[in-house]
């Protein structure tokens, strides 16, 4: 079902895979429509695993009444069809899978990430505007380098450079509160 | 040694979010990657290429609007550039030229335009697909690697697209009445927003008015509209929180909040000024007010660029508000009369987007 996204008027079919910018026939949207195959499959039906018809077959590891149909990729575990969760072609049991996603070992699954990086940076520049404040961030700064030089970072690679300049700035500021402190001490 | 393989391929087109975050669009291997990243937190949304149903871009006419209000803040400024001398002059003739590129570059980059993204089980919008040749290149290199994983659409296949959302058949997903009792639970009316909108308008008005007339009175009036502002402001931003209004209203709503700020700073140091001028009625607050109100903003540059501030605005935000208000009133309001006129023939229709 194709709507026009401005007035949700259903969208003629022939408006589709033009390539080019055309009108909706009740609001004169200028509307792109690209259409691809998956509008006409319906979602797969969940299923259910199927009873041991012999002894003799395996059993799932936690349906053992259920016939075992594939193993985990992860832990070798048998699973009925009920307890696959397929995932990047891999098969794996809702523990492993649930394990992956808590501890960030299934990178397709994480859909937030704090960059260190990035807050390091952003808390070495800001602070300057205010510089005084600079005497508590750039220790703040040195630890969130150190403490996450490792820590991953974005999902899209980058390199260390916002660490470093980080780095250096939070390193120039206590060198200024070091040398402010010493001459102050030197004048009284 | 072997060249590392890239994950991701940046696509061309990013969006900066109203005063925080940065949506980018990323190209994986089987999955588009949305980013939207603030203050070193990024929230990461995929869409597989054998999910996506469709992709429909709009052209809006935001950009021309954008142009619009440009060209008049160049005139805006270009005005007492002409007038005054000296500092003043220079400083609005900066503003002007700095308007002047802002308006190149927006013509540069084209028509603005909003992308939206359908699968069997979501619609979302692309923000950083907002500008139509960025959105179209974009679209002309996802076309081909949705069609390897997905096969390509044949024209008799077009004509078999469902008039149910493909993918949600009848068992399948919450019941009507429940989905109805969803959108209901975001549904706002946004009258506040409309007495927001129309008080913003009138302290446009009437900062223009005080170009002819400086009176007291029209000081009082202004000054009570601006507490008006202040209050609407708050009341339409715990309104429109988790509520269905359009993402460009509640922009407008949160841009009339730093407007509000702007203008009680400004406010703040036009006071300071004038009190610091004429120290004898400095602890007079009354008087303050009536020789604030009693000079003219062609006899002040502050006050020139306080009004200025204001009447641009205050029209900048309520104008587009109060359009897309009554445009998103009359919306609501469509479906119930398109219904009743086309009697027996069903209609059928995504689910909104909930946020």
């Amino acid at each position: 079902m194709l709507n026009c996204t401005n007035c949700k008027t259903p969208l003629n079919n022939a408006a589709a895979n033009t390539r080019s910018l055309v009108a909706c026939a009740a609001c004169s949207s200028l509307l792109r429509v690209d259409v691809f195959p998956a509008i006409n499959r319906s979602l797969p039906v969940g299923r259910t695993g199927a009873a041991l018809e012999v002894d003799k077959e395996a059993g799932c590891f936690y349906h053992p009444r259920k016939k075992a149909t594939v193993p985990c990729a992860a832990c070798g575990r048998f699973l009925c069809a009920l307890c696959d969760v397929s995932l990047n072609g891999q098969h794996m049991c809702p523990a492993c899978f649930e394990k992956g996603k808590t501890h960030h070992k299934i990178k397709n699954l994480e859909n937030h990430r704090t960059c260190y990086d990035s807050v390091a940076l952003m808390v070495a520049t800001v602070s300057i505007l205010i510089y005084w404040f600079t005497i508590f961030t750039a220790p703040i700064v040195i630890y969130l380098t150190v403490r996450h030089w490792n820590t991953p970072s974005s999902i899209i690679p980058r390199t260390k450079i916002r660490f470093i300049i980080a780095f250096v700035i939070a390193g120039a500021q206590i060198a200024g509160w070091i040398l402010f402190f010493s001459k102050l001490v030197l004048s009284t | 040694m072997a060249n590392k393989v890239k994950e991701y391929k940046k696509l061309p087109g990013s969006k900066k979010g109203f005063l925080i975050g940065k949506y980018t669009l990323w190209q994986g291997a089987d999955h588009l990657l949305h980013i939207f990243s603030r203050f070193g937190v990024e929230d990461y949304k995929r869409f597989y290429f054998s999910d996506i149903q469709a992709i429909i871009t709009r052209k809006t006419i935001v950009g021309k609007i954008q142009n619009i209000i440009l060209g008049c803040l160049i005139l805006l400024f270009l005005l007492p550039a002409y007038i005054f001398d000296g500092g003043w002059s220079l400083l609005y003739v900066g503003g002007s030229a700095m308007m002047f590129i802002f308006l190149l570059i927006n013509l540069y980059i084209g028509p603005t335009c909003e992308t939206t993204l359908m699968t069997a089980v979501q619609t979302e919008k692309l923000q950083s697909l907002h500008r139509l040749n960025n959105s179209c290149r974009v679209m002309d290199r996802l076309r081909l690697q949705i069609q390897q994983a997905q096969g390509v659409l044949t024209p008799n296949d077009l004509t078999s697209i469902p008039l149910r959302p493909a993918g949600r058949n009848p068992s399948q997903g919450p019941p009507e009445a429940t989905v109805l009792a969803k959108e209901a639970a975001g549904l706002v009316n946004g009258r506040a927003h409309m007495i927001l909108f129309i008080l913003l308008l009138v302290n446009g008005v009437l900062a223009t008015s005080e170009f002819f007339i400086s009176h007291v009175f029209s000081t009082v009036l202004s000054s009570v509209a601006s507490l008006g502002i202040g209050i609407f402001v708050i009341i339409s931003l715990v309104r429109q929180h988790n509520s269905n209004l359009p993402g460009s209203l509640r922009t407008i709503t949160w841009a009339s909040l730093g407007f509000v700020g702007v203008t009680f700073i400004m406010g703040y140091i036009v006071v300071m000024v004038f009190a610091f001028k004429n120290p004898a009625i400095a602890y007079n607050q009354w008087e303050v007010a009536k020789a604030i109100s009693n000079l003219s903003p062609w006899d002040s540059p502050l006050k020139l660029t306080y009004n200025i501030i204001i009447l641009g605005g205050a029209f900048f935000l309520g104008i587009p508000g109060l359009i897309i208000h009554q445009r998103t009133s009359s919306r609501a309001n469509k479906p119930a009369s398109v219904m009743s006129a086309a009697s027996g023939r069903k209609v059928a229709s995504r689910a909104p987007e909930p946020g």
